[in-house]
């Protein structure tokens, strides 16, 4: 440029000195030139220099499956910030570990005075549907199983070859040898979404037209002449004559190889030899037994080892039953193609274990005794005698006695030779302490927290497994600081009795969190799994966050998989390594069906099925259909639930839409006393205060048409005929069981409050609360004792003070008073059918003992009534006790409970039986 | 002669004047080309990008750039091909040599480099096996190159030389197997876009 420059001016000078025109002319001309330069150039002088490697801005082309602020996230590279080719590098093998990318291009150029940078990726597309075209014989199933490809997955072009590879060897094994295969990839109209096609030409199979093998086996060969040839039925057929021929002691049948040609399948079999056994003076173990022990018939030969091995096993046998003297011995001999085995037994007398004796021990013979395998007043089983004498001196070990050694075990015969008294001649040995713990090279972490978490003091028997623990305790401690390459050595020194032991830490750099990548999530948004975490960039390492994040990943219910892995060291700040996070997911199947069938003595058969799918459009959301049916409901149900509501933690958003239909039947006669239909909505939020409260607020409203009332059920004009009741219900609970479904210790509190009122647009106004207190208590092992008491009112703001049938407290039942059937408690209208009331109180208590395998037993004394109105209470409690058997499943026990009636009125049953699922309360 | 020498100075001038002229435009011309051929984005720097794909890591051309630098300062006549088949293969080892020692979180190439050196010590070299009754054909087939020393003199170089020679070709299979049961993506130049 400065030549072209000097150029000018150097024809400029000799122009004027020699043409004589205007300066002003050429004046104009060289000026406009030196501005043209100036404005060309200066750009280019400004990208030479260093500010134009500030970035200015970052532009992505290409990413269609993750969100663009993700991307620019993970490369790390910000708009303000020096260009760094290193940091570019790291960013794209970081943006890489997402495993959507194929390829990640960086790109740039000058703009605004700086650098734009442009990401240009490409992305690994998905494969939303694997299309079959073709495949007759091989089902769509199998060809899936084949391949590998999945619908959902990745598309990998590299494995196209493999695919149509497989996919032929398939389809030959099956019989197909000539089948051609195409597979592509087609384009959706979505981008980074793939069909993948299938084309099969299966072409002719090959035909078995006649099979070769010998005629006693043709029987057990189960493939037929105009059968397809296909291999692995023709494998599994040897695999199955073989079988056959070892159960007829064969023991090293040859089946194959098979040939086939020009529709001819030979078979060619040799049976080999056949081994006879015979047991002569087994009594105690049957010969069926004694035959599980022989190896012939897995080594497919009858050696004289083989014959050793044998003997040795059937010995073990017998020991292991009590019988010390058996003695087991063998004659082979063989005739034709015949080899006999006869085993010849004999078994002596069983032996019982009288009594175990330790000598030379200052700790509880029992103590002993109860860590050794053998047990007194059993049949002996020697085969257990070394375990047991290492279970001795590993006890002693553990307990500081290092030199513990076992002199002598003295087999005592008393009683014929029947019974046995074991004596184990002990020498301890002194005991050795800890006399002295030390740490070296401990710096960011001090000697006292490290001894805190240790759990070895002084004074503690020497142990090596107590001492290995404390080391992993102390690189748990370190770890849990971040020092994630924290390495403990033990050095201990023994001294007569006294041991000293010697932490030696190499601490390492303590690592941080740097970008936490995200890998799997194919349907579900990054923040949705972001807002679980409980650790964040720049925060130490520490395992049990990561566990906890992992938990609470897991507890969505989206993934099957979720695993935590730490990358390698990247960059150090402040002395601290940062490492890269990586999240890797496999999401499950977001949808699942639901089906449930169950009896009750109310219900009778009860059924439900239900459609769930809890991932909508990625944000966790669940919505779902369910249909509940017996005897006295139906109902259906179509839900929505945000589980993070404004997005905030523990907020949940329920909407429900209902319909309804239920009958209130007599338990005994069937007869209904009154139908409701009720068709309504529900909104409702729910937050989790802390661990144990819970707070909801509902809203619902619900046209509720009662009908085919009973006359005498009847309280108020509500009670028939159709009314819209919009209520708002408040609760709060607080919830401290270990087991929703079976609680052993804990309680349950609970408040809920219902106002219906014409604000709320309802046609009746009332407000009705409920109180519930339940506590569980493990008396002794397996027995739990339970109480509950639970009460409510309620106030009608109407011209009748009755509540509507629908809204009124009913008792009697399986969950309330069980002396008593379904809602029959209470006051009861003209023609003694019960009418429900405004007021009830109800206690229970329970004893609830475990029988074991998962049965259990229940004694029980329930109280309670039903009053209509305030100044009815007076009317007297209703009694019941009784007992009750249980069975633990999964959603509960199922219960089979007999209530009887202590305060029973005249006309009235002594009791109920009653048939459900879960318990009373 | 003055009309004559006037006319010739006009003339001159005015070839001065068209010289000017073309100066001019060609000036224009090649800054405008310069302008932008720097400043256009259709014409933008490539910084990076990834070259290679091996399981779960990634080869970047700058990587392999600086790699194939380094190769043809020693070799220029090294392939492209062979320097980038190199780093996969030492991808590929130091994948299984970290499979074995987890919990190294340098990224250091040192040390990187020293732990495939032990991975292919302890996993490859460890496993090679020489009987001496091949050292000995090797003593007798080369009796020129060992100079009239006894056996035992150079038992233990032979030995060497072997176990370099089936450590190369068992080397060569380890890779070979590592290669068949990995993923490999190589696109060094910006390859077609997928169907």
């Amino acid at each position: 440029m400065i030549n072209i420059y000097c150029d000018i001016n150097h024809s400029k000078w000799r122009h004027s000195r020699e043409s004589g025109n205007p300066e002003k002319y050429r004046g104009k001309i060289l000026a406009f030139i030196l501005l043209l330069t100036s404005y060309f150039l200066l750009p280019i002088y400004t990208y030479a220099s260093d500010s134009d490697k500030v970035i200015r801005a970052i532009e992505v082309e290409g990413l269609h499956r993750i969100d663009k602020k993700e991307l620019i996230e993970l490369i790390d590279l910000r708009v303000g910030r020096i260009f760094d080719e290193d940091e570019l590098a790291i960013g794209i093998k970081r943006a890489f570990r997402k495993g959507i990318f194929y390829d990640i291009q960086a790109v740039s150029g000058p703009y605004d005075g700086g650098t734009k940078l442009k990401y240009v990726v490409k992305e690994i597309p998905l494969i939303k549907k694997i299309v079959m075209d073709g495949n007759k014989k091989v089902s769509v199933r199998d060809i899936k199983k084949v391949i590998p490809y999945k619908e959902g997955d990745d598309f990998r072009e590299e494995y196209l070859n493999k695919a149509k590879t497989d996919l032929l060897n398939h389809y030959g094994r099956k019989g197909f040898p000539s089948a051609e295969v195409t597979i592509s990839a087609e384009q959706t109209d979505k981008p980074a979404e793939v069909h993948l096609n299938i084309q099969i030409n299966e072409g002719p199979p090959l035909i078995i037209n006649t099979v070769d093998i010998a005629a006693d086996l043709r029987w057990y060969f189960k493939v037929s002449e105009g059968d397809i040839f296909d291999k692995d039925a023709v494998d599994l057929q040897i695999k199955n004559l073989k079988e056959y021929l070892k159960s007829e002691n064969y023991f090293n049948p040859v089946a194959g190889p098979y040939e086939f040609r020009d529709g001819v399948l030979v078979v060619p079999v040799n049976k080999g030899q056949r081994l006879e056994m015979s047991f002569i003076g087994n009594y105690a173990v049957s010969a069926k037994d004694l035959k599980k022990e022989v190896p012939f018939f897995e080594d497919g030969e009858v050696t004289d080892e083989a014959v050793q091995e044998a003997l040795d096993r059937m010995k073990s046998v017998y020991l292991g039953e009590g019988y010390y003297y058996a003695q087991v011995a063998a004659g082979k001999r063989t005739e034709d193609e015949v080899i006999k085995l006869d085993f010849i037994i004999f078994e002596g007398k069983k032996v019982f274990l009288k009594k175990i004796e330790f000598e030379g021990t200052s700790i509880s013979s029992e103590a002993v005794k109860s860590i050794i395998p053998l047990t007194g007043g059993k049949p002996y089983n020697d085969n257990l005698l070394a375990a047991s004498r290492d279970s001795v001196l590993r006890f002693y070990n553990a307990l500081g006695y290092i030199k513990t050694d076992i002199k002598e075990i003295e087999k005592d015969f008393q009683e014929d030779g029947s019974q046995l008294l074991l004596k184990f001649i002990i020498a301890e040995g002194p005991q050795t302490k800890i006399e002295g713990i030390q740490f070296e090279g401990n710096r960011d972490i001090g000697s006292s927290e490290i001894e805190n978490a240790l759990q070895l003091k002084k004074g503690s028997p020497y142990n090596l497994v107590d001492i290995g623990d404390a080391r992993y305790r102390i690189i748990s401690l370190y770890n849990s600081k971040g020092y994630m390459d924290a390495r403990v050595e033990v050095e201990s020194r023994v001294e007569e009795d006294k041991a000293f032991i010697t932490f030696k830490v190499t601490e390492n750099r303590p690592s941080v969190i740097g970008k936490i990548i995200i890998s799997g999530n194919r349907q579900t948004k990054a923040k949705i799994i972001e807002r679980e975490f409980t650790v964040t960039e720049g925060d130490t390492y520490n395992y049990e966050d990561i566990l906890t994040t992992k938990q609470r990943l897991y507890k969505l219910g989206i993934f099957n998989e979720v695993s935590v892995s730490v990358l390698e060291t990247e960059k150090t700040e402040d002395g601290k390594l940062v490492r890269d996070m990586l999240v890797s997911l496999k999401e499950g199947n977001p949808g699942s069906v639901e089906i449930s069938l169950g009896y009750g003595d109310y219900e009778r058969f009860r059924s439900s099925l239900g459609i769930n799918y809890n991932n909508l459009g990625g944000y966790h959301r669940q919505v779902g259909l369910k249909g509940d049916f017996s005897a006295v409901k139906e109902r259906y149900t179509f839900s929505f639930k945000e589980p993070w509501l404004f997005n905030q933690r523990d907020l949940l958003f329920t909407a429900l839409l209902i319909k309804e239909k239920t009958r209130s039947v007599n338990l005994d006669t069937r007869d209904v006393l009154y139908k409701i239909d009720r068709t309504g909505m529900l909104l409702g939020i729910e937050k989790v205060i802390k661990k144990e409260w819970r707070a909801t607020l509902n809203y619902e409203y619900s046209f509720v048409d009662t009908k085919d009332v009973e006359p005498g059920v009847i309280l108020s004009r509500e009670d028939s005929g159709t009314i819209g009741i919009g209520s708002a219900t408040p609760s709060l609970f607080y919830d401290t069981r270990d087991d929703p479904f079976d609680p052993t210790r804990g309680s349950l509190h609970g408040i809920v409050v219902k106002f219906a009122s014409k604000a709320l647009l309802s046609e009746t106004e009332f407000i009705k609360g409920t109180v519930q207190s339940s506590w569980f208590f493990p008396v002794i092992k397996r027995v739990v004792f339970a109480f509950s008491l639970r009460g409510g009112a309620a106030y009608s703001y109407d011209t009748i003070q009755e509540l509507p049938l629908v809204e009124r407290f009913f008792l009697g039942g399986r969950t309330t008073v069980r002396g008593y059937s379904n809602d029959t408690l209470g006051p009861k209208g003209a023609d003694d059918s019960p009418t429900g009331g405004n007021i009830f109180a109800l206690g229970n208590l329970e004893f609830r003992i475990a029988l074991g395998k998962g049965f259990g037993l229940v004694t029980f004394m329930d109280a309670g009534n039903v009053w209509q109105l305030l100044q009815d209470v007076r009317m007297k409690l209703k009694y019941t006790s009784g007992a009750g058997l249980r069975y633990k499943t999964p959603i509960g026990p199922i219960s089979l409970d007999y209530g009887h009636k202590m305060n029973r009125d005249r006309g009235e049953t002594s009791g109920e039986l009653h048939f459900s699922f879960g318990h009373a309360f | 002669m003055r009309s004559k020498k006037k006319q010739s100075i006009g003339q001159r001038a005015k070839g001065k004047d068209n010289f000017l002229r073309r100066v001019f435009f060609l000036t224009l011309y090649a800054l405008c080309t310069l302008h932008f051929a720097l400043c256009s984005d259709s014409h933008a720097d490539v910084l990076d990008r990834i070259v290679a794909i091996v399981n779960k890591e990634v080869v970047l051309q700058s990587e392999y750039q600086k790699a194939l630098n380094t190769a043809r300062k020693s070799d220029v006549n090294i392939s492209e091909a062979r320097v980038l088949d190199e780093m996969i293969n030492r991808i590929l080892l130091l994948e299984q040599a970290k499979r074995l020692r987890p919990g190294n979180s340098s990224n250091k190439a040192a040390d990187d480099d020293a732990l495939v050196k032990e991975y292919i010590e302890k996993r490859i070299k460890s496993s090679i096996h020489v009987p001496i009754e091949e050292i000995e054909a090797f003593y007798t087939n080369n009796t020129e190159r060992f100079s009239g020393k006894e056996f035992l003199e150079v038992k233990d170089e032979i030995e060497d030389i072997l176990v370099v020679g089936k450590l190369r070709l068992k080397l060569l299979e380890h890779i070979k197997e590592l290669r068949d049961n990995a993923y490999i993506r190589v696109r060094l130049s910006a390859g077609p876009d997928l169907p």
